[in-house]
Parts: structure tokens; sequence; C-alpha cells
């Protein structure tokens, strides 16, 4: 063993040993789906080291190639493990194999014929002392090299699909070690092989390549990307081969036999180039197809895009997103304009400077509290924009997923809750202009009809009487106006109790019999003791209105019925008349303020048009329903229904004193 | 008959103080010194001996609320029971002005005739 074949022999060891190391290192550097693959490979170059080793080992000992070939135990697998690895590594990223299979099976095909062709022919061997074990592993080897060059031929026609550059170095290298050692398999077989001539230099750059190539590999860059193939996988591949056939050529120009393996090779090459063109195609059509749906999702995407940002910014209401940390990740022109802020470059990075902007409440600000507090809320709140108090109503609705957060959506509600205000202190002051100088009218009626004044005629009592009863029907409007305001301005106080049903129904028929003897109408009622909690005054005003309602429509000599039926959660309650009946058009304006059924139905027994409109309001105070039906023969049917326990929406805690009203007793 | 109880009536209008004050002179159980303002019940409170105070919430100058408290300092009517008649029937209104510390509060329009009673009640509780 010469020095140069011994350093060779070395170096071979040494790099073949970094390749195998250097894959190891990068199935470590990145714990993805891509380390196993990556594993198997640093395994089988790892095998191949060893095989290097006993190469050496048989260089040393025997002094040329070994005579048993005993490292072949070793390179053989290691290269066969190779071929399979390269091969799944593809095939885990393409499904389309199938015409690449078939070039595989054609190419070992060849390569097995032209092996027995050599065998056959014997004449290829130059020394007699061939054996039969020596042809059969150097044939073996060369079918294994065929199969590894196969399928790393594939990797590197994949490989901008895989990581680029460094799949096309591992290409590469493979493709010097396969070249170097089908030489190496052919010059066994002459007898003529010498380590360290320039056919075994593939063995040395190989694995440096090879080694060479996790070292460029890059996080991103174990992304799949899509990309063209590029045109160096030429260079890369077909380069090599042409460069072993020119030589070869040269080697044998003077002998038919091995023009005639020249030839077998020549197919070989020219299959191969048909596989990786088939390859190319499959991943060109794949590219196109690939690139032509991205094209089209991203421009469907811009397209939406587009649309929500032109939505967004259309949108009469402010829109503001926020991310988890509070920063303002969306701000809408709306929102810049209520908040006044003059540009989008003005537009403050977080949440408390856009909205509530008091520099005390560091990092701990009531409002944005409140906002948090739930998923999905509405609020009202006072903001100092620019030195003007503005009243800006918001709904928030918490995200989650990537973009987690929050939304909030707003308008300014300044002019509403200043004409809000307006109307309060308007409806306030009226009540009192109209309930002053009628309590003078009333007071002064009242000294007349209690005879006061002296006595007056019969015919003037009669509309001292009418003049009594119109006053007190103004007080009424006036009361249920305010009711209907108090009501909607959502300052209903309930004032809660336990209270059993049949007592408030016995209560409402007392007040309103003398009415309806009056108008000879009988009312009944039949009602559980059940107790429900209720603002006692104000169910006894939905019952005396109802009850009121279905005086004013009965006919003398029909019955008013009242009936209370309950279930687990709520008590109904069915008021039924047998008078006119609700027109179906009516049934269920009825409940809207100021709707009267018989508009032509004046005179004292009319209403303000506001009964039924407080009724359904005090019951839906109370966390309850209220709905008219046509009765089954004639008549009408009114029922609420309100929840026995505690279940309304204002429950405060309440002590409210009773009003107590002059004229009431 | 008892003696006439003494009846300080606080209005601003006049046409409701006639009225009242005749209603409730005409009763018989009580003499009314009327005042159409807080600073003139003052004066009245001042000079003669009070039994019960009816008092209207809006007047202009002084207004109700600034007349009972008023009516607190003064030594003769300390404890006077104190009756308003406002035109804010509101429930809030009525709990506010009872928290002031009236006895009653009657909402208005009211029926003259039946004031009487309703004062007469609350001096004989």
């Amino acid at each position: 063993m010469s020095a140069s074949e011994a350093v060779f022999g070395a170096l071979m060891i040494v790099t073949t040993g970094l390749a195998a190391l250097s894959f190891w290192d990068l199935s470590n550097r990145f714990h993805v789906e891509n380390s196993p693959p990556l594993r198997r490979i640093a395994l089988a170059i790892a095998w191949l080291t060893v095989g290097r080793v006993a190469t050496f080992i048989d260089m040393a000992v025997f002094d040329g190639p070994g005579q048993p070939l005993w490292h072949s135990a070793f390179v053989l697998p290691a290269m066969l493990l190779s071929a399979i690895f390269a091969s799944i590594t593809v095939r885990l990223r393409s499904r389309t194999m199938t015409p690449s299979l078939r070039y595989s099976a054609a190419i070992i095909s060849v390569g097995v014929v032209g092996v027995i062709w050599h065998t056959a022919t014997e004449r290829t061997f130059s020394v007699d002392d061939a054996t039969a074990l020596k042809i059969t592993i150097a044939a073996t080897h060369l079918i294994i090299d065929f199969l590894l060059l196969s399928s790393v031929l594939t990797l590197g026609a994949f490989a901008s699909r895989l990581k680029g550059t460094p799949t096309r170095l591992v290409a590469l290298g493979v493709i010097f070690v396969v070249t170097s050692d089908m030489a190496y398999a052919v010059e066994v077989m002459q007898g003529n092989f010498r380590l360290a001539s320039w056919t075994s230099v593939g063995f040395i750059a190989g694995p440096l390549l090879v080694a060479l190539a996790p070292r460029l590999v890059t996080a991103d860059g174990l992304n799949i990307r899509s990309t063209n193939i590029a045109s160096d996988t030429w260079s890369l591949t077909y380069l090599p081969l042409g460069a072993m056939c020119v030589l070869q050529i040269l080697n044998v120009r003077d002998d038919p036999h091995q023009i005639v393996s020249l030839t077998i090779l020549t197919i070989m090459v020219i299959l191969l180039i048909g596989r990786i063109q088939s390859y190319k195609k499959s991943v060109t059509t794949l590219n196109d197809e690939l690139s032509d749906s991205l094209d089209y999702r991203s421009q469907e995407l811009e397209r939406q895009q587009l649309l929500n940002d032109r939505i967004i910014g259309v949108a009469a209401d402010g829109i503001v997103a926020v991310d988890i940390e509070d920063r303002v990740v969306l701000c809408n022109d709306a929102a810049r304009d209520i908040l006044s802020i003059p540009s989008e470059s003005e537009t403050p990075e977080r949440l408390h400077d856009l909205f509530h902007r008091d520099p005390t409440c560091a990092g701990d600000c009531p409002m944005l509290d409140a906002l948090h507090q739930s998923d999905r809320s509405m609020h009202e709140v006072s903001l100092d924009i620019e030195g003007e108090e503005r009243v800006i109503e918001l709904a928030v609705r918490a995200l989650d997923g990537p973009a987690a957060g929050f939304v909030l959506v707003f308008h300014d509600v300044t002019d509403r809750a200043r004409l809000a205000r307006m109307k309060d202190r308007i409806v306030s002051v009226v009540s009192h202009e109209i309930r002053t100088p009628l309590t003078s009218i009333r007071g002064s009626l009242g000294l007349i009809d209690g005879g006061l004044m002296g006595q007056v005629s019969p015919e003037a009592k009669r509309m001292i009487s009418i003049a009594v009863d119109n006053s007190e029907r103004l007080m009424r409007l006036i009361n249920d106006l305010l009711d209907v305001e108090r009501i909607e301005s959502g300052r209903r106080v309930l004032n809660l109790a336990s209270t059993p049903i049949n007592v408030l129904m016995y209560d409402a028929v007392t007040v309103m019999q003398p009415i309806a003897d009056v108008r000879s109408v009988h009312i009944e009622y039949d009602a559980p003791g059940e107790s429900v909690l209720v603002d006692r005054d104000r169910i006894l005003q939905v019952l005396t209105n109802l009850i009121q309602n279905s005086i004013k429509f009965s006919d003398p000599g029909s019955t008013i019925r009242l009936a209370a039926e309950k279930d687990d959660s709520h008590m109904t309650v069915t008021i039924r008349d047998e008078g006119h009946g609700i027109p179906a058009s009516h049934i269920e304006a009825i409940f809207e303020p100021f709707h009267q059924v018989d508009v032509s139905d004046s005179g004292p027994s009319s209403g303000s048009g506001l009964g039924l409109a407080i009724c359904k309001e005090i019951v839906e105070a109370h966390g309850g329903t209220i709905w008219a039906e046509r009765g089954i023969e004639n008549g009408a049917v009114i029922r609420f229904r309100i929840p026995i326990k505690d279940a309304h929406p204002f429950n405060a805690a309440s002590t409210a004193a009773r009003a107590t009203n002059g004229d009431a007793q | 008959m008892s003696q006439p109880r003494n009846i300080l009536f606080v209005e601003d209008n006049d046409d409701i103080r006639i009225i009242t004050t005749f209603a409730l002179e005409h009763d018989g159980r009580f003499r009314v010194l009327a005042a159409e303002s807080g600073e003139r019940a003052l004066q009245l409170a001042d000079s003669s001996p009070i039994d019960v105070v009816l008092l209207d919430v809006m007047m202009p100058g002084m207004d109700g609320t600034e007349t009972l408290a008023a009516l607190r300092e003064l030594e003769a009517t300390r404890s006077t029971p104190i009756v308003f008649l406002t035109a804010k029937a509101q429930p809030t209104e009525v709990q506010r002005l009872l928290e002031l510390g009236a006895r009653d509060v009657l909402t208005k329009p009211f029926d003259p005739l039946t004031i009487a009673d309703r004062l007469a009640g609350i001096l004989d509780d």
C-alpha cells in the first residue's frame, strides 16, 4: 500500500464520517418532521464510513483490491439504504411517482442486462483469478449504484421543491460517489483498480459535498418552496454522466466489446435523461397548478381584503381593533372622525390613548377594565375629546384565535344623549306647568261641586261634574305620559315583594268593581294562592288597566273572566272578555303607545292610548311578556306571563317610597 | 270642637293658595296662615305658633327644600311636621323629599276637599 493510497484511504474515511456527522447535526438542529429522514440518511452514511474503514483495512492488509472484497459488506448496504431513503424522502413530497418508478425499473433492468452481458463474455476480465464471488459483488455494486443514482437524480430534480441548493449539493455529492463506485466496480472486475487513481476522486469529493450541504440549510429553508426547477439540474446531473461516457469512449475505442458495453451504458443514460425529463414535466405541471391555484387564492384574498377594507372604511360607525396587549391594530376613518384624530399617522398606539386619554390612570384604567369585563358588552361612555364632553356608545366583542384581542364598534351619541336630557326636562317642566293650572281648575271645581260656593242649579252641577271628570282625565293622561316616560327612560325601579296572585286579583277587581257596576259588567276571577315576586302596585296597575280596557269594550250583561295559571317558572294571567274583540291587524299594535283600536270612541270612557303600552313596559320590566289573542267565539283575550322567581332585568334594591296621591284617598 | 290648628301654607301660585286656603278654612279644623314665598313663611313662623306646614316645592326665590331647611333652623318650627306639595309625582322625587325630613308628600293636582282630612290625620298620629 503506497503512501498516496494510505492518505487517500484516510481522506475517504474522514470525508464520509464528516458527511454522516453533518447530517446527524442537522437532524438535531431542527426538531421537525424532517428529523427522522435526516437521521436515517446520517445512519446510512455512517454505515458507509464503516465501509470505508473496511476498505482501508482491505487495502492495507491485502495491498490491492481486497480479495474477498469484504468491505463491500458495509459499503453495499449503506448505499442501498441511501438509495431507499432518498426515494422515500422524495416520495414523501410527491404522490405522482408512477412514471419515475417505471424509469427506475427500466434503468435497473438495463443495468442488470449489461452486467450479465459483461459476465457472460468474460472477455472484460483481464485477470484470471476473478472469482465468481468477486464478479457478483462487483456486479451488485453496479446495480446498487444505478439504483442510488436514479434515486438521487430524482432528489436533484425535486431539489427546488425540497431545500434548493443543499439538496442539489447532496445529489451532486452522491453522483460523485456513485460515479467513482461504478468505475471501481468495473476496475475491480478488470483487475486494474487503484485506490488513489483519478476515478476514485469521487469517493472524497462526494462525501465532502454531502457534508457541506446541511451547513447551508436554514430554518426557513426546511419549508417547501414552490419555484420552477432550476436549469442547473442539467449541469449537476448530466455533465458527470457525459464526462464518464466520453472517458469510457476514449478508453475503449479499439475494443468492440467495450463499445457494446458503452452502448448499453448510453441507453441507460438516455433512459435516465428521459426519467429526469418526465420528473421535470410532472413537477412543472404540479408547480404550474400550484402557482395558478396560489395566484387565484391570493387574488381572491386580495379582493376580499380590499372589500373588507372598503367596508370598514366607509362604515359610519367607528371601528377599532386591538390585540390582547391593547395595541391598536385597526382604526377606520369614522373612528378617527369621532375621536378627533386628524390623520392615520397620528393614531395612538394604545387603546387607552385613543379613548380615555387620562394620563392619571397609569396601567389601571377603570374605563378599559369595564370594556374588557366580558366577551360581549355594550357601553355608553363619556369622553373628553378636545375639551368637549362627548357621549360614545360602544359595542365590544372579544376575538380569539390568531387575531386575538377586542373589536370596538362605536358611534357618537352626544346629540341623542342631549336630546334625551332635553326631553326629560321638557316632560318634567311641561307636566309641572300643566299640573299647576290643573290643580287650580280641579280645586275650584271641587269647591263648587262640594257645595262650598253655595247652591248651584242641577244643570250647572251637571256641567261642573263633566268639568271635574275631564280635568281628572287630563290628569290621568299626564300621569300616564310620565309613567311611559319614566319606564322608557329605564328609571323604573321595582319595589319587589312576594305577593299571592289571588290577592292581587282581588284588589284589582275591588278597585274596578264600581266602574264595572256602572256598565253592568260582571267580573269573575279564579286564581291559585301562589305567590309571585312583583312590584305589587305596578302589577295592580297592569291588572286594573286591563280590566278597565275590557270593561270599556264590554256590552252590559257580559262577563270578564280573570284566571291565573302557574307552570315551573312562570305565572300566566289571562283576562278574557265578551266584548268587540281585537281586529287581527291590531293584535300586536295595541301595545304601542297612543294606539287606539277605535279612534272614533271618544268621551269620558276613552283613554290616553297609553294604558296597554304601560302594561307592556311594566310586564317587561318584570322580565315577562304580554300579548293579545282573539277570543274563541268573540271578545278579546289578553295574557301576560311573568317569572315567579326573581328574573327581571331591573332588579335594583329599592326602598322607593310609595307616592301618595292627594286625591287617592 | 277643639281649638283650630294653625297651618302655615306656603304656595307661590295665587289660585292654588286661595282655593286651598278656602277649603281648609271651610273645614273648620284649621286656621290658615298663607304665605306666597319661603321668605314670608319664615316671618310668619317666627311670629305665630305653627302646628303643621304645607309647603310647595317649586317656588321662585327660596324653594321648598330651602324653606324646610330654614324652618328647621327656627326654634319654633324645629320639629313641626312638614308636608310637601309637589307637581313632580315620580317616586324618586317623593323619596328625595321624604329623606329631607318631610312627614308626607302630596302630589298635584289634588282635591281640596280631602286635604283637611289628610292633614288632620298627620297631626293626630
